[in-house]
């Protein structure tokens, strides 16, 4: 895979941005810490097809128009 | 208005764990935040931490409302059928008695289904288990093997 400085500027900005605004706002967070939760976000969002959304709300007893 | 799409959704026991200033849901939500991404807690989830918090809530309430990825979201008077049904649902599995951590799991997952790709974070994962009572408690059952679920 093709490295992408701009782009790996552009990320860690963000992650310096996030940071810096967090600790404005009284959070502790770490480099380290906010790849966990990425990992973790990234893991569940690919949960998100079509068909488990169904089994999800055919589990729970609701309709997709309902939800 | 802004644009950014609401990704996850607290339930109460991820704002409690917020209001006794868990890493966890802080970096969470930061990395929410530098996703370029939004996250929420419905209303009957910030009333039933207030509930059972022992700190100033008030505080703790306007903190996290105020977050730059805060995102306000309500359910309809409409959404009282999901809402009921995913109540029921986590109730029948866990307890015999209805509480407010089951109805603020169910708020959360009926909030979540609104959007794309809307996860749910929770410091309870077993709110939204099978069966608790069993001798192997299969977490996350009632939602299947892949659920939208975030344990901090």
């Amino acid at each position: 895979m093709t490295v992408q400085p701009d782009h790996d500027r552009d990320q860690q900005r963000r992650r310096q941005e996030a940071i810096a605004e967090a600790e404005s706002l009284g959070l502790k967070v770490t480099p380290e810490g906010l790849d966990r939760a990425k990992a973790k976000l990234e893991a569940a969002t690919a949960r998100h097809t079509a068909e488990n959304r169904a089994e999800w709300l055919r589990r729970l007893g609701i309709t997709d128009a309902a939800a | 208005m802004s644009d950014q799409q609401i990704r996850l959704v607290l339930d109460v026991t991820a704002v409690l764990a917020y209001a006794r200033g868990s890493d966890d849901v802080g970096e969470t939500i930061t990395q929410v935040r530098e996703n370029g991404d939004a996250f929420t807690a419905g209303v009957l989830t910030l009333a039933a931490a207030r509930s059972a918090a022992r700190t100033d809530f008030a505080g703790l309430v306007d903190a996290l409302t105020a977050h730059p990825a805060w995102q306000s979201a309500a359910l309809d008077t409409g959404e009282w059928r999901p809402l009921a049904a995913t109540f029921d649902t986590l109730h029948r599995q866990v307890t015999d008695t209805p509480d407010l951590t089951e109805m603020s799991a169910a708020e959360a997952l009926v909030l979540s289904f609104r959007g794309n790709a809307v996860n749910v974070l929770t410091a309870q994962p077993q709110v939204y288990a099978v069966n608790v009572l069993t001798a192997q408690p299969q977490v996350y059952a009632v939602m299947g093997d892949d659920p939208p679920i975030i344990e901090i």
